[in-house]
């Protein structure tokens, strides 16, 4: 009987001790999911401080010896851990270990398909004393009971009575340590709410934050599941590519679509690529908005891996370059524009220092070019005071005659004409032209006396020939003229070089009375009449 | 296989005068003949697709006054008549259909410009012989 009695009491003990610990272990389960779920988005976002904030929560319950996050590589990512209670440096997730009086539970953290790293929960199964104690109770128990059948021997009744005894006791034994355990899990599942709610209030904190740097930014966020090229896409993102609320927009396909079809090469290589090399994704694509719009798109983007290292998801931002992507052309224009200008003129220059040195002699090669270059200089100045566009025929003329108005003999030169309007290349042939007519009238014309006196008078004739300019210069009043010896760089420029420049006709007199240059211009685009 | 450019007859398109002007006096320095001189596209394509006018190359710049040479290139190439461009603009802003015609860079000395003369026009004898 007493043998059976201690048999009882041990097999009790036993099954007792195998319901504390499955009591034990659910409830470790569920702390363990329960911290999963709250970190999966600081480890999503990459927030060791929110993870660390929902770890250090957990340190009110006694119980818990270790707590780590991992992430996705299993390198730990915020941990806390009792004195002599070390957390591994990396987690794998495995079946649950009871050792002694400690139980680890681990878990994956995940937020849909996507695997974002780990959880590690160590704790005490029971405090050892406590567990010692209650296993001391069951055992003076059972060795009281077995001493009373011992000493009262064969008392029927009073072996009953001692049954019933040990019975109730027992009973009473059980609820009070059901009552206990009860007490111990409403505490645990407290503590549980406690961090859950702090961590929940500090996601929602976190999450509103970068709400309002997404909406600050302009950025359109989204993740596309590399294994169903399904596509989670933000309103920003949505609206970047031009596609309404009610549009389908959830297939990685619906995307490719959307991308220029030059880019779309380009864009799925760069993709691939940074999958491929764990790399981050930066993609610049163009795309066609249904209203018939091309927008530049900046992409970036990181993709996550499962424990096989295949790629499960990416995760990015994207942000509407265009406005970037025009100004960069518009510069590119201005360099390509500034260099071709640049190096024309550079020709020029050199065209000027061969033509000088073929015509002038070594004494007056330096003053002829530098006049020259000069001249070339003051037609820059002038289209840029008109920031290269539309410098005006009677300035240029009156620029290349102002050396001989400087005195305030200004009735020495008299211009007169509408307002005919030059493009950039005409302006400096013009200026060149009538720098060679200036410099000649100063030199051996009408202006290299006192009482000489130059006239250009220039006329777009409605009736005659609408299309043409004609202009007139004519020298009065000075030395007698006669027909060159031979023909100058000057002669050729305006003769043959200007006319040709501006399919027009250029005709020099030598009269006697003064030189007359009649030039027939015909309009175009690089010479208007203004209106 | 050498060329000689005495036997060139040139037709040059050149918007800037004194370019044009200068490129003319190389040419006579080099012996080559140059036929016209044209600096606008109407009349570089009047002249390129007219068969009367006889020449048996050309050089061309690329920026007319805002309008691009090609129209001449093409009149040029249906023709089978070997040509050039002389351009500010660099390399890079020869069009992509034309990347394959040798081009000569702004500012460029009689040197530069004999060199070219002899790639261009011995290639075409070649292609022709």
């Amino acid at each position: 009987m007493a043998a059976a009695l201690l048999l009882a009491g041990l097999g009790l003990a036993f099954v007792n001790e195998g319901q504390a610990k499955a009591q034990k272990l659910r409830e470790v389960a569920v702390q363990a999911e329960i911290l999963a779920g709250s970190v999966s988005g600081a480890l999503a976002f990459d927030d060791q401080q929110a993870a660390q904030e929902y770890v250090g929560a957990l340190r009110a319950n006694r119980d818990v010896e270790a707590v780590g996050v991992y992430d996705a590589a299993g390198k730990l990512a915020a941990g806390y851990s009792r004195p002599n209670n070390p957390l591994p440096q990396v987690n794998t997730v495995r079946p649950p270990v009871f050792d002694g009086a400690h139980l680890t539970v681990t878990v994956p953290v995940a937020q849909g398909d996507a695997r974002l790293g780990s959880v590690y929960l160590r704790t005490l199964t029971e405090p050892l004393p406590r567990r010692l104690a209650r296993y001391a109770g069951v055992g003076l128990l059972i060795l009281m009971a077995s001493l009373v059948v011992a000493v009262f021997g064969v008392s029927n009744a009073s072996l009953s009575e001692a049954h019933r005894k040990l019975q109730a006791e027992m009973a009473e034994r059980a609820l009070t340590e059901e009552a206990l355990r009860k007490s111990q899990q409403a505490e645990a599942e407290a503590q549980v709410a406690i961090a859950t709610e702090r961590g929940r209030a500090a996601l929602r904190q976190s999450e509103q934050q970068l709400e309002l740097a997404i909406r600050a930014g302009r950025l359109g966020n989204w993740v596309l599941d590399l294994k169903t090229k399904r596509l989670a896409a933000s309103e920003f993102f949505r609206a970047t590519f031009g596609v309404g609320p009610e549009e389908a927009f959830d297939r990685y396909q619906e995307l490719a679509a959307r991308v220029h079809p030059d880019d779309r090469a380009r864009q799925q290589k760069e993709m691939d690529k940074a999958i491929a090399q764990r790399t981050d994704l930066e993609s610049e694509y163009r795309t066609v908005t249904p209203d018939g719009e091309t927008r530049w798109i900046l992409v970036r983007g990181r993709a996550d891996y499962d424990d096989e290292g295949a790629p499960t998801r990416i995760t990015g931002v994207s942000l509407d370059i265009t406005a970037r992507k025009s100004a960069d052309e518009r510069q590119r224009l201005l360099l390509d524009e500034l260099n071709h200008r640049v190096k024309n003129t550079l020709a020029t220059v050199q065209s000027i220092a061969i033509q000088t040195r073929r015509t002038a002699d070594s004494a007056s090669f330096e003053a002829a070019f530098l006049s020259r270059i000069a001249a070339l200089g003051q037609a820059h100045d002038l289209l840029t005071e008109v920031s290269w566009d539309g410098a005006a025929l009677k300035d240029v003329i009156a620029r290349t005659l102002a050396p001989y108005l400087a005195d305030g003999d200004a009735e020495r030169v008299a211009l007169s004409g509408p307002n005919v309007r030059l493009g950039p290349n005409a302006a400096v042939s013009l200026t060149m032209a009538f720098h060679e007519l200036a410099t000649n009238a100063g030199k051996y014309g009408s202006l290299s006396v006192v009482a000489g006196r130059v006239n250009v008078a220039w006329e777009v004739d409605s009736l005659i020939d609408p299309t043409v300019v004609e202009i007139d210069w004519r020298e009065t009043g000075g030395p007698p003229v006669s027909q060159p010896s031979r023909r100058g760089f000057g002669s050729r420029l305006v003769e043959t070089g200007l006319a040709r420049e501006f399919d027009g006709q250029v005709e020099l007199t030598f009269a006697p009375e003064g030189l007359r240059c009649h030039m027939h211009l015909p309009l175009s685009r690089k010479m208007q009449l203004a209106a | 296989m050498a060329v000689a450019l005495t036997e060139l007859r040139l037709l040059i398109v050149e918007d800037e005068m004194m370019v044009a002007m200068m490129l003319e006096d190389m040419l006579a320095d080099l012996g080559c003949v140059v036929v016209d001189v044209a600096a606008t596209l109407p009349r570089g394509l009047a002249l390129a697709s007219n068969a009367s006018v006889a020449f048996n190359g050309a050089i061309l710049d690329v920026n007319l006054g805002g309008d691009k040479v090609y129209p001449v290139a093409e009149a040029l190439a249906a023709r089978s008549i070997p040509f050039f461009f002389a351009t500010g603009y660099g390399l890079a802003g020869i069009a992509e259909s034309f990347s394959r015609v040798p081009a000569l860079s702004k500012p460029y000395n009689v040197g530069d410009l004999e060199r070219m003369l002899t790639v261009v026009f011995s290639r075409s004898a070649e292609a022709g012989g």
